[in-house]
């Protein structure tokens, strides 16, 4: 295992990882596994062959170049991250396959083929950036901390989250109601198993306990489920006496339970399908499930059985061996289930369950869709047969069938750019929908976050039930408690704590060795052979789904296994799980697969650092602080902050804070505005936002969490004097004043970035281009514009005025196209993508000067928000008797109800910070009484102990009767600005057919007054307000209503004359004032035929 | 309201004058005239800042809001503020030698690494208004930095104005009085009812060390100012007394009680660098003194208008 | 966006004057002055000054609201003045405080 914890690197280094595996040893894999797409032509076809098999032999990735330049010209071949960013194009590399193709089992032709350009995650090997260093990083415009493990499609920044699945390889006993619904006679319990092959495959199999105490094995094979009796696939899988059978699972335990008389019906089902031996038992399978696999005509059933047996049932394992001693544990674990011998386990604990990396779920992706091009190279080829004959043999045929048919790079694209999966298989996955989130680059905080956000699968939002939102004991350490939104997403949209890694590169060991050191700590081995029975006493060990022995001594066993993995001769983060106590299947349950939690804590024997997972952490005791030990522990926390996230982690005091608050400032934190990166001019974001004048916190942890990962260098927020008092009524309910000539000096100043692409194909067409003539040239001028069209940059953009002029050499007219924002904005930067001959875009980037006014949202790191409710004058302000005038002033009711003291100890802290010069420590967790140790500096500076003041008013100049807390605090402006929402219509666009004001801020619509508004002003009796609002602003029109017969439809004016008749009845129309939309009910209504009229009194 | 003091004559008195600093105490007025001579000195004496830039080539790393922000709070030397005009009273369009001082700030990097801009490459576009410039007494101030090939043009416009405008023509970083401290110390008691110990716990008890103990270890008022009215002392002598035997006798009556003079100001004015602290002052005065007169001029009129 | 225009800080509002008067209807000797374009600054000292005197039976003012650039002093007094008198009064007598400070106060300057 890399060495953990020093930098930023380490959170995308999971991404990167799995990544890279993915692309180089995973593809390896997939070429292995494979299937080969054979072809079968009818026997009296012309093609002059009868089967051809086609396959990869080798997949290679690239890396991302542009397309080769034009001759004589030196240009950079490499294709950069920037470069995509900037020209909103997609990152990615060429995938070269080496195809094979056979003819008649004859000799094999080889040819490469291109399947297309395959989106490439930044950073990783196939990434230009992977081994640059901050230097050449620079040059190339990326950020002095470009971090990696994110995809760009189209210019966007892509992460496929990491999504929490079942763990893999290890069975799991469930009991659910919903299992009784497959069928007659199935009972609630099932074991269920999830089993991962070496090309990260994943197939699950359930084992289902039936009412008489038989056994039904369930799998998905192309995406429908095949249920076949456990003795049958036991019997595929080894040929073996009843007896042996017998006796294997019954395990001579005759006394307490009912095992031995639910063995017998489960032999009894073979005999009474009359299957005996181990091929009529694959026959027999095989004629199950042909109709489905559809296999070749020349395949036996024994041989398609066969390979149902390889490619879907335990495919983490190739030995029938190891299948069947696993099916055999799996029924034992299912009967002790259904006796009630063992507590069921929950899919919904971390202990059960692993994470689903980015690189896995991309290799599954492109295996399929690699699938998906050979089966579609075959329907064409079977189509063409008949037409093309003889041709097809022919190499380069295939080669042009393949390449029109692999277009794996926009599959891989389109996947990245949606997040839906579409897919054949369904990949084992509960979701086709959100596999992927855009890495916003709000704040250096939100930025982190994406990367350690763990998703439960969008399956479980819709679900009513909160059992999976829970937050359980066995998540300690591996996710944050505190680090989950609340509303909708909650408990389901987690963190990665601090130290959990994912594991997700291959451990290096060798499956023989690890079992040697099992067998050599007093392990008994497991017979390849010979049917070994071990009593019931012996535990079963079992590595990655497969019985490797069994152990009478698991304790000893355990803890000697244990020093060896702190040896490191086996590997460091192998998870040891010793299931100990009954109601647990006991057992010694060891994984080394990619995807699984592991973190950090050190081990009290050894004083070495031992890497645990959520499984094994679960059966050891874990003393959280030394004065937690107790006899039996065995390990210790490394730091109490471990099971925080990053984020939480920089919450200062926040173990003084009521847990909400903290809840509340890990969301506000990600949407704080603040320094989100350091090279603008190379970002082409939709939206950026800059906090002018950021600073450090003075109060901040410095714990190495939040030191590591670079929080110091990208600020967001500034430290203001803040004081606690109730002063002009301007800070009730939660608002606050923020003193004028502090604004004045920059305080919350910030800037907004926004990129707006002009995308001028369709006007090239129309022959407009750059500026050439000297009249166009002159117009620019008159325009405000430069004479190449464009304005300056750092010209101002206001509403409507032009942004660019074109020219048309043909007509030799010119088009002028306009600033849209109504926002005032300054010209930041101007960009030309692609020339005139190919594409032809221009960039514009604004920068909107977002200084704060009144109405914008600022919160401390308490999750204390509040709008700025006024400027207050300075000269206005209290002062202290050393002249210090508060930046901000809050109400002290604030804190009753949020109980939120990390904010009062973070004022103090702040005040000793700023008085000494030194940044003070804030990490949550501290042994020490810090109101008493800033208390007592505070004193010592010649302040009051706990920091307040006598003030004076600033009106009066008299002094206040009450002493005011005044501190330092560290202040967020949050990115919700009144800029960006303010709303407000007199008249404007309206709906055509109702003619009622359209809806939406940026249509310049209306603000909807609603029932329980006019609910609200019937109840005042406001009744002119009413008619004001619902008629008059709304839809308020004139028309005809015909005296006589009601009808508003009817009535025409008499030409020449002023006057109306009704169409209908001739009767005398009178105009009256109605709502639009009445007009148009009644037009529906009489669509119907039906008539509406109206009474009056007129 | 505070009590009101009308036997005693106004009166002022300069305790000390620094470069950037003034004290002085201020007597036998109450508490709103303070107030308004510091509210005056804070928002209304003006001073002249860079009010209008003009940025003609920027190619540093800084975007133009942000240099024209920093160099408008740059503190210009406006002693002779009284030679020029607000801008809203000159009669000219635009700007002119009456209510403006041009400035020009042309920079370019051409050596290499790093280059400071700072107040000092500020130069005069004209003759007039050199008495207006950046204060350096401190050393020149930081504007930004260029790397090599960037370049910085830019005029801008110094104009008077006030602090009540904007914050960077306000020609103080600090102003502020306090009342003067009274303490009383029990000198009979102290020495009858405490022991030594007990004294010396009275006089740590004060976080800014108003007190001592002399050689006859009684306690002596030695830093009277620094006083901020926290009460520690105050607080600390009731619980020597509670906690001793002495507490069934005289509860009620403390032997150090602290007090505040409530026509006495201590005034403290710290200077931005703009002008110095004592025109400040003076100027605070002719201000308040003008706007009273305004009024009192347009009152005369009102009287006959019923 | 939302602030007050910054010209509001020194401009008159259209068709107002500096100072203007109001007579109280309800009570004998009482009426409001209007001082725009001035705040607290000389609010309260005109209030205190006002209380100084005895003839002054009330003596009040008010900045109506902090995006307004204007007071209001309420005055009542007993008869033998009118609010007028009482406001010039006390108007001058605050500027001989202030001028005799700042006589005081540059004399002590030139000497240091």
């Amino acid at each position: 295992m890399r060495k953990h914890g020093r930098s930023a690197q380490d959170i995308t280094q999971t991404h990167i990882d799995s990544f890279d595996y993915a692309m180089t040893e995973g593809l390896l894999h997939l070429c292995e596994r494979l299937l080969p797409c054979e072809i079968e032509f009818p026997e009296n076809s012309d093609v002059g062959m009868r089967v051809c098999k086609i396959w990869f032999e080798n997949l290679h990735l690239g890396r991302p170049y542009k397309a080769p330049p034009t001759e004589g010209i030196q240009k950079e071949p490499r294709l950069f991250p920037t470069e995509c960013r900037l020209s909103d194009s997609s990152y990615a590399a060429p995938l070269v396959a080496q195809v094979a193709w056979q003819i008649d089992n004859l000799s094999i032709d080889r040819f490469k083929v291109n399947l297309g350009n395959v989106p490439v995650m930044v950073k990783s090997e196939f990434c230009h950036l992977s081994k640059m260093n901050q230097e050449e990083l620079i040059k190339l415009g990326e950020d002095i901390q470009e971090l990696g493990g994110y995809f760009i499609v189209n210019g966007v920044e892509k992460i496929i989250r990491l999504l929490i699945i079942q763990k893999q390889n290890y069975p799991l006993a469930i009991v659910r109601g919903a299992f009784t619904n497959r069928g007659k006679m199935y009972t609630q319990f099932a074991v269920v198993i999830r089993c991962v092959r070496d090309d990260l495959f994943t197939q699950s199999v359930t084992v289902h306990y039936l009412t008489d105490g038989d056994c039904n094995v369930r799998f998905i094979l192309r995406r429908g489920e095949v249920f076949i009796p456990a003795i049958i696939i036991l019997k595929c899988l080894k040929d073996i006496t009843d007896l042996d059978l017998y006796n294997r699972l019954v395990r001579g335990s005759y006394s307490s339970n009912q095992t031995y008389s639910r063995v017998e019906v489960l032999i009894r089902t073979a005999a009474k399908l009359a299957i005996f031996t181990r091929e009529s038992a694959l026959k027999y399978l095989g004629s199950r499930v042909r109709k489905i696999m559809n296999p070749p005509s020349y395949m036996a059933d024994e041989q398609v059985g066969e390979l149902v047996l390889r490619e879907h049932v335990f495919v983490h394992t190739d030995n029938d061996n190891d299948k069947f001693n696993l099916l055999v544990l799996m029924i034992e674990k299912l009967y002790a289930l259904a006796e009630n011998e063992i507590s069921p386990e929950s899919a919904d604990v971390l202990s059960s369950q692993e994470f689903l990396l980015p690189g896995h779920l991309y290799l599954n992706i492109m295996k399929e869709n690699l699938e998906n091009t050979l089966e579609s190279v075959k329907v064409r080829i079977l189509k063409e047969a008949p037409k093309q004959g003889i041709k097809i043999r022919d190499k380069t045929y295939i080669q042009k069938i393949l390449e029109q048919h692999a277009n794996i790079g926009k599959k891989l694209e389109y996947f990245l750019a949606t997040g839906n999966l579409i897919s054949r298989t369904g990949l084992d996955l509960m979701q086709a929908a959100g596999f992927t989130i855009i890495a916003e680059k709000i704040n250096y905080a939100r930025y982190l976050s994406h990367f350690q956000s763990v998703h439960r699968g969008s399956y479980f939002i819709e679900m009513k039930i909160s059992s999976v939102r829970k937050l359980l004991p066995e998540s300690w350490g591996f996710l944050c408690p505190v680090h989950t939104p609340d509303g909708a997403p909650c408990g389901l949209l987690n963190h990665l704590s601090s130290t959990c890694v994912p594991v997700s590169k291959n451990l290096e060991f060798n499956k023989k060795e690890v079992i040697d050191v099992c067998h050599s700590l007093g392990m008994r081995l497991m017979s390849r052979e010979e049917i070994t029975i071990f009593p019931v006493e012996y535990i079963p060990v079992m590595l990655d789904g497969c019985i490797i022995g069994y152990t009478n001594e698991p304790e000893e066993f355990e803890k000697k296994l244990r020093l060896e993995k702190i040896r490191e001769t086996i590997p460091r983060t192998m998870e040891i799980a010793y299931l100990s106590r009954k109601p647990l299947f006991l057992g010694i349950f060891l994984a080394t697969t990619q995807g699984r939690l592991v973190r950090p804590v050190r081990h009290i024997e050894t004083g070495e650092k031992d890497w645990i997972g959520p499984l094994e952490q679960l059966n050891l005791s874990i003393a959280c602080l030394p004065k937690d030990r107790k006899p039996e522990t065995s390990h210790e926390e490394f730091s109490p902050l471990n099971m925080l996230s990053i984020l939480a982690c920089t919450t200062p005091f926040s173990d003084h804070n009521q847990s909400p608050r903290n809840m509340y400032q890990c969301q506000m934190a990600k949407q704080t505005m603040g320094t989100p990166l350091y090279n603008y001019q190379f970002r082409n974001d939709n939206k950026l936002y800059r906090l002018t004048m950021p600073q450090k916190p003075l109060v901040s942890s410095k714990c190495r969490q939040v030191r590591r990962n670079g929080f110091e260098k990208y600020p967001s927020g500034t430290n203001a004097v803040v004081a606690v008092i109730s002063y002009t009524g301007y800070d009730m309910e939660d608002a606050m004043i923020v003193n004028k000539s502090a604004y004045e000096r920059g305080f919350g100043h910030g800037i907004v970035y926004k990129a707006n692409i002009r995308d001028l194909n369709t006007t090239k067409k129309e022959n407009f281009s750059w500026i050439q003539s000297e009249a166009a040239k002159k117009e620019a001028t008159e325009k405000g514009l430069d004479t190449d069209g464009l304005p300056f940059v750092g010209q101002n953009g206001i509403s409507q005025q032009p942004e660019l002029l074109l020219f048309n050499g043909v007509t030799s007219s010119n088009k002028t196209f306009s600033y849209k924002d109504m926002e005032k904005s300054t010209y930041d930067d101007i960009k030309i993508i692609g020339t005139d001959t190919r594409e032809f875009k221009v960039n514009f980037k604004y920068r909107f000067q977002r200084n704060p006014i009144i109405g914008d949202k600022f919160s401390s790191r308490h999750g204390q928000k509040g709008v700025l409710s006024v400027l207050w004058p300075q000269e206005d302000m209290p002062f202290t008797e050393e002249g210090l005038t508060p930046d901000v002033i809050i109400n002290p009711h604030a804190f009753p109800s949020r109980m939120t003291i990390g904010m009062l100890i973070e004022s103090m802290a702040g005040k000793v910070g700023a008085i000494k010069g030194e940044f003070q420590e804030a990490a949550p967790f501290q042994e020490k009484d810090k109101v008493d140790y800033f208390g007592k500096q505070l004193l010592e500076a010649g302040y009051s102990y706990y920091g307040s003041e006598t003030m004076y008013s600033g009106i009066f100049g008299t002094e206040m009767k009450a002493e005011i807390f005044l501190g330092v605090v560290y202040y967020q402006r949050l990115r919700h600005m009144v800029a960006d929402k303010y709303q407000a219509r007199s008249t404007g666009p309206v709906d055509i057919l109702t003619h009622q004001p359209v809806k939406g801020r940026k249509r310049h619509g209306g603000i909807r007054l609603g029932e329980m508004e006019r609910d609200s002003l019937l109840g005042h009796g406001a009744s002119f307000l009413l008619y004001d609002r619902l008629m008059k602003c709304s839809d308020y029109s004139e028309g005809y209503l015909c005296k006589k017969c009601g009808s508003i439809l009817g009535c025409y004016l008499v030409k020449g004359k002023e006057k109306a008749v009704c169409h209908a009845c001739q009767g005398e129309g009178v105009k009256v004032a109605l709502p639009y939309v009445l007009r148009y009910l009644s037009n529906e209504l009489a669509a119907m035929n039906i008539k509406l009229g109206f009474k009056h009194t007129l | 309201m505070s009590e009101v003091y009308r036997g005693r004559a106004p009166n002022i008195e300069i305790n000390k004058i620094t470069r950037e600093k003034i004290k002085f105490t201020l007597s036998g007025v109450d508490s709103s005239v303070a107030n308004s001579l510091r509210r005056v000195m804070i928002a209304e004496v003006p001073t002249m800042a860079i009010d209008v830039v003009h940025i003609h080539t920027n190619t540093s790393s800084l975007h133009d809001e942000f240099i024209a922000h920093r160099l408008g709070l740059i503190p210009l030397i406006s002693e002779n503020q009284d030679n020029y005009d607000f801008p809203r009273d000159c009669k000219c369009t635009g700007h002119c030698e009456h209510c403006a001082v041009q400035f020009r700030l042309k920079v370019k990097n051409q050596e290499g690494g790093v280059l400071d801009v700072t107040s000092r490459d500020l130069r005069h576009l004209s003759q007039q208004g050199n008495d207006v410039r950046p204060a350096d007494s401190d050393g020149p101030i930081l504007i930004l930095k260029l790397r090599k090939n960037q370049e910085i043009d830019i005029t801008c416009n110094a104009r008077k104005g006030i602090g009540k405008e904007h914050a960077k023509w306000s020609p103080v970083a600090t102003a502020v009085f306090k009342y003067t401290p009274d303490i009383y110390l029990n000198q009979q008691r102290l020495e009858s009812q405490f022991t030594a110990e007990e004294r010396k716990e009275i006089v740590n008890s004060c976080p800014v060390g108003v007190y001592k103990l002399n050689e006859e270890s009684n306690i002596e008022v030695v830093k009277l100012n620094k006083c901020m009215f926290c009460e520690e002392c105050m607080r600390k002598g009731e619980m020597i007394i509670t906690r001793s035997a002495s507490a069934l006798l005289n509860v009620h009556d403390n032997v150090v009680r602290v007090s505040q003079l409530k026509d006495r100001f201590i005034f403290k004015v710290e200077s931005s660098g703009a002008l110095k602290p004592e025109s400040i002052v003076s100027k605070a005065f002719t201000i308040l003194t003008k706007k009273l007169d305004d009024i009192k001029q347009l009152i005369p009129p009102l009287i006959n208008t019923r | 966006m939302n602030a007050p225009e910054l010209h509001e800080l020194f401009t008159l509002p259209q068709g107002k004057n500096k100072v203007e008067y109001e007579e109280d209807s309800r009570i004998e000797f009482a009426g409001t002055f209007t001082v725009h374009l001035e705040d607290h600054t000389l609010g309260n000292i005109i209030r205190m000054q006002l209380l100084q005197d005895d003839r002054v039976r009330f003596a009040g003012y008010k900045a109506p609201h902090p995006l307004e650039q204007r007071i209001q002093v309420k005055i009542q007094t007993d008869g033998q003045i009118s609010p007028h008198e009482a406001l010039m009064n006390s108007l001058e007598s605050l500027k001989i405080t202030f001028k005799g400070l700042q006589d005081q106060f540059e004399k002590q300057a030139k000497s240091i």
